[in-house]
């Protein structure tokens, strides 16, 4: 066994201890490559979970050289990966950063691998779910399977783990069970596609979708894992009369939490109330021995919040409008509520000008900029406009500068402190990609830039910013929200 | 020999890449930049470079392909070594 891989001997127990973590299907890993191992993120376990199956991948048969492992580009920039000390553990694993722009070209060096016989780890989704259901399948896992033809095992830890950590909650719950399947091997194709199309992929990505979800929710789908809304008990059928409220004026989205957003718990993921449709409106209250709530300070409304291991988190409406006493949806369920009718409205910032025809729509302090050290604002901060030319040298060499004020508006985002102001021009923005609840990254022109946010949930902007890149701007690949 | 076994001329790869991007071929200039101008699929750009490794008989290493992005500087890498091809 690799030296550094003796620390999983010790953290796996523990997790036994904890979580009931095993694996089953063991034996459905093929014993030597080439093939594509697919993983799924939507709880912080599943990155334990993860970074355990990797090392006792690496610590048996297979030699460090025959795995290759995608991680999301994002991720190089977390301080672990600048410790000294880490780093030399970090070193056994052979990472690639999986993201937009140079880093795509990974892929060409992933199928090389492949053809010589190589492993491969990826996340098919390339991203974190933050409601606990499925993200869409990204192209990667899928063209690479096509084009070498070569079996895909998915490892997906089951629906138990999502709500034994979930990635709006900073702490794990400690009870129930959270384990790892692997699922059996199979193929997108038979023989490697000496060219990859349009069709090809979208058959390769349903079929991934397809195995994925039915090893983790079983043959009940994603459905049977939220349930039905129901009302006193009684299962709903028709169209819910949701939002009660919609006449009270919308708070203008400047506010500010005095919570941490790491603190706020259920209200990062529900930025807004689903039954009134006011901004930055709910927080969520811990009682000893008593359900968690979460409470509306605009219109009154308080849920219980129940836990069903291997399901969906529970709302329940145990005060507020006498037509929904008892209205019971699953998290995702009111997540959708929230989102339903969703219109960017324009903000109002006392003594600030803006340019003729801009509107600004949201704005919030303490957020972090970040960018890559080679950038050439290190050297020279000449004009507002942020370089959109260079991209970073290696991935996850990382500056950080503020804290400032972060203002989105029709024309740009604006980020702006005691060390500079700089724009981001939407026409000029590639990609708007939200990396857990903190850390909003944006690809300018090739380059790429991050704002890390202290106060507020960044699914909020990233909701904002969905909404404006919808009417104006359909070449930014933004990610689900 | 196959018409793609002959070193095409701008015109020939311009179709070539017009297939696999699924552009137009008029909106392929020398100068357009395949990510600043017309914010190609990324994932496109791969196949594109893929293919073109086929044609070549050639690897492209991952940082060199970031670097011909404008379809005058893949044009120019592709003469580059087909010219190479041929003397093999």
């Amino acid at each position: 066994m690799i030296a550094e891989l003796q620390v999983f001997r010790f953290l796996t127990p523990i997790a036994r201890f904890l979580f009931g973590y095993r694996i089953e299907g063991g034996g459905n890993l093929p014993a030597r490559g080439p093939f594509i191992i697919l993983y799924a993120e939507y709880s912080l376990l599943c990155n334990l979970y993860n970074a355990f199956q990797t090392a006792a991948l690496l610590s048996k048969k297979i030699a460090k050289d025959k795995v290759l492992i995608f991680l999301a580009e994002e991720l190089f920039t977390l301080p672990y990966f600048h410790s000294k000390h880490l780093r030399s553990f970090l070193d056994v694993f052979p990472l690639l950063p999986q993201g937009a722009g140079k880093y795509n070209f990974n892929l060409m060096t992933a199928l090389e691998h492949l053809n010589r016989d190589g492993m491969i780890i990826l996340n098919p989704e390339g991203d974190m779910s933050r409601d606990g259901r499925p993200l869409p399948i990204q192209g990667g896992a899928a063209w690479l399977g096509l084009h070498g033809a070569v079996p895909m095992v998915p490892i997906v830890p089951t629906a138990e783990t999502y709500d034994a950590w979930p990635p709006w909650q900073f702490w794990p719950n400690t009870r129930g069970r959270a384990i790892v399947r692997i699922g059996k091997p199979f193929r997108v194709t038979e023989k490697p596609l000496d060219r990859v199309r349009d069709e090809d992929m979208q058959k390769a990505v349903a079929k991934i979708r397809a195995e994925m979800s039915a090893l983790r929710f079983g043959p009940g789908g994603v459905a049977a894992w939220t349930g039905p809304p129901t009302k006193q008990g009684d299962v709903l059928s028709g169209p819910l009369p949701l939002p009660l409220s919609p006449d009270i004026p919308p708070r203008p989205m400047l506010h500010r939490s005095s919570i941490p957003a790491w603190r706020q718990g259920i209200p990062l993921l529900l930025w807004r109330c689903p039954i009134c449709h006011m901004n930055d409106s709910l927080s969520q209250r811990r009682r000893p021995f008593k359900a968690k709530t979460v409470s509306c300070s605009a219109c009154g409304t308080v849920w219980t919040v129940t836990r069903i291991p291997g399901h969906d988190f529970r709302l329940q409406v145990i005060k507020g409008p006498q037509a929904l006493f008892g209205l019971n949806l699953s998290l995702s369920g009111w997540y959708d509520e929230m989102k339903k009718d969703f219109r960017l409205g324009p903000a109002i910032e006392a003594g600030k000008e803006y340019l003729p025809r801009e509107e600004m729509h949201l704005q919030t302090t303490g957020v972090k900029l970040l960018l890559d050290k080679s950038n050439s604002l290190r050297k020279s901060w000449a004009g507002r406009e942020a370089p959109d030319r260079e991209f970073p040298a290696r991935a996850g060499d990382w500056l950080r500068l503020g804290p400032g004020k972060l203002t989105l508006t029709s024309l740009r985002l604006i980020w702006d402190s005691p060390q500079g102001c700089l724009d981001f021009w939407w026409p000029r923005v590639k990609t708007v990609h939200l990396r857990s609840f903190y850390l909003l990254s944006i690809g300018y022109g090739v380059t790429p830039y991050r704002f890390l946010f202290h106060h507020e949930s960044g699914l909020k902007w990233l909701t904002c910013a969905g909404g404006l890149v919808r009417q104006n701007h359909p070449h930014i690949k933004i990610s689900p929200y | 020999m196959t018409a793609r076994e002959q070193t095409m001329t701008f015109e020939g790869f311009r179709r070539f890449v017009s297939d696999i991007l699924g552009i137009a071929e008029e909106a392929l200039t020398p100068r357009t930049h395949l990510v600043h101008d017309l914010a190609v699929d990324s994932l496109k750009l791969v196949e594109l470079m893929v293919q073109l490794e086929k044609v070549l008989d050639k690897k492209i290493p991952s940082d060199v392909a970031w670097e011909i992005l404008t379809m005058g500087d893949i044009y120019q890498y592709y003469l580059r070594h087909a010219e190479k091809k041929d003397d093999r």
